[in-house]
C-alpha cells in the first residue's frame, strides 16, 4: 500500500516492485508488533472479561494487512525472486549456484560423497 | 630444511601442520665488507653456498625456536575451566595456524590453556538444478563444512582472561570466527563471605565511615539547623573534611589495584598468585 511505503528509495540491493513492498511490509510489522502482541495476549486470557476479549479480536481482525507476519516472504535479493530461495544466504537458487561455483560464498564447495 | 630460516614463508611457523611442502627458496647472500681495499675484500668475500652453511649452523634465538615447535603450556593447578574459546572456520590451515596463535598467546600470559580440541564439524549440503529453469533431473550438491576448535583455559585470573581474548581480538586472522563463554567461580556461601567483607571494610576505614554515615544522617537536619542558627555551620564543616579525607581513602585504593593488575600480568605464576590474592582482598572493598 503506497500510504505505508516511504517516500524515497530505502534499499540498496536489487529493486523490484515486489522486493519493495516486502520491504514496506517488513517495516510496517516491526512497528505493529508490540501492538499485535498485546491484542494477542487480551484474546488468549482466558481470565479477562468476555467483553474485553471480544472488542480485543475485533481491533486485531481490523488491523491492517501489512502488520501480519504472514504477509512478509523472504525473497532474493538478487533477483527478487520469491520461490527457491535458500534461507542461509538470501539467494534464489539458481544465484546461489552460480555465485556458489564464482567463490563468491565462503566455504561453499561442490559436494561429491 | 635446506632453505635458511629467513626465507622461510611465516605459515611455515607451524611447521607441525606440515600442511604443504616447503618452498624452495632462492638463496644469494651478499656479504658486505667494510674494509674498503679490494684486497681485503676478496678475501673476505664467501661463497654464498658456504654462507648458506653458516647460516644453517647459527642457532637460532630460543624464543625464535620455540615458535618451530608446538606450543608451551602451563600445567593447571586445579582443573576449573574459567574460559571456552571456540573457533570456527571453513579452511583447516587457518584454524590450526590461528590456534596456535591463541595456544601461544594464552602460554605467554601464563595462562594454563588446554590444547585446540577439534569439536565436530558441521556439514551442511544444498541440491540444486544446474538450470535457471525447470529440468529438475539434473541437479548439482553443494557443501559447506564449518570446522571447530576448542581453546579452555582451565585455571586463570578472570583479568588475564579477559586481556587474553582482547589481545586475540586485537589480532585477528582472516576467515576465523571466535567466540567465548566466560566462567566466574564464587564460593558456595556468597553471603557469608559478603559480611566478611563488611567486617574488613569498617576495620580499615574505622572512624571515616562512621563520620559518612553520619554525614549522610545529618544532611537533612544541619540544613534546617544552619538557616536557625550560625553557629552550627562551625559544627558541620570537619564532619565534611572527614568525608573528603575517607574519598581520598578510597582513591588510594583503587589505585593500588590498578596497579597490582599490571603486575599480575608481567610477574610470573608465583607472584601473579599473590597479587591475585591481593586483588581479591581490595576489589570488593573498592566496589562496595
Amino acid at each position: 500500500m503506497s500510504m505505508f511505503r516511504a517516500k524515497k528509495l530505502d534499499l540498496g540491493c536489487f529493486v523490484n516492485t515486489k522486493i519493495m513492498r516486502d520491504h514496506t511490509k517488513r517495516k510496517v510489522f516491526a512497528e505493529n508488533e508490540a501492538e499485535r502482541q498485546a491484542l494477542r495476549y487480551i484474546i488468549h486470557n482466558t481470565t479477562l472479561p468476555a467483553r474485553a476479549r471480544a472488542q480485543a479480536q475485533l481491533q486485531l481482525s481490523q488491523m491492517h494487512c501489512y502488520t501480519r507476519p504472514t504477509q512478509i516472504r523472504n525473497r532474493c535479493i538478487l533477483g527478487g525472486k520469491g520461490r527457491g530461495v535458500l534461507r542461509d544466504f538470501k539467494l534464489s537458487r539458481f544465484q546461489f549456484r552460480m555465485n556458489a561455483l564464482a567463490g563468491n560464498l565462503p566455504g561453499v564447495k561442490k559436494a561429491s560423497w | 630444511m635446506a632453505t635458511p630460516s629467513y626465507a622461510r614463508s611465516l605459515i611455515h611457523l607451524t611447521k607441525r601442520l606440515r600442511l604443504s611442502p616447503p618452498a624452495k627458496a632462492i638463496t644469494q647472500c651478499q656479504i658486505r665488507d667494510l674494509s674498503s681495499t679490494p684486497q681485503r675484500r676478496a678475501e673476505a668475500e664467501i661463497s654464498p653456498r658456504q654462507a648458506e652453511k653458516e647460516l644453517l649452523s647459527v642457532r637460532l634465538p630460543r624464543a625464535v625456536q620455540a615458535a618451530y615447535l608446538t606450543p608451551l603450556r602451563r600445567e593447571a593447578t586445579t582443573k576449573n575451566p574459567v574460559c571456552d574459546l571456540q573457533l570456527r572456520s571453513y579452511s583447516v590451515r587457518n584454524l590450526e595456524a590461528y590456534a596456535d596463535f591463541a595456544m601461544r598467546a594464552a602460554y605467554y600470559l601464563n595462562l594454563p590453556a588446554k590444547g585446540p580440541i577439534p569439536l565436530p564439524k558441521i556439514t551442511q549440503r544444498w541440491t540444486v538444478p544446474r538450470s535457471n529453469f525447470v529440468f529438475k533431473k539434473s541437479q548439482e550438491n553443494f557443501e559447506r563444512i564449518t570446522l571447530k576448535r576448542l581453546i579452555q583455559i582451565q585455571d586463570g585470573h578472570p583479568e588475564v582472561v579477559a586481556i587474553w581474548l582482547a589481545f586475540l581480538k586485537k589480532h585477528p586472522y582472516y576467515g576465523i570466527g571466535m567466540k567465548a563463554n566466560v566462567y566466574e567461580h564464587t564460593d558456595l556461601d556468597p553471603l557469608k563471605d559478603l559480611e566478611g567483607e563488611a567486617e574488613r571494610i569498617k576495620k580499615q576505614l574505622g572512624e571515616e565511615l562512621d563520620a559518612l554515615d553520619r554525614l549522610a544522617l545529618g544532611k537533612d537536619s544541619s540544613e534546617k539547623q544552619i538557616k536557625a542558627k550560625e553557629p552550627t555551620v562551625e559544627k558541620a564543616t570537619p564532619t565534611i573534611e572527614k568525608a573528603a579525607k575517607t574519598k581520598q581513602a578510597k582513591a588510594d585504593l583503587e589505585a593500588e589495584t590498578s596497579s597490582t593488575d599490571k603486575l599480575a600480568v608481567a610477574s610470573s605464576k608465583e607472584s601473579e598468585a599473590k597479587s591475585f590474592e591481593a586483588d581479591e582482598k581490595i576489589t570488593p572493598a573498592v566496589a562496595s
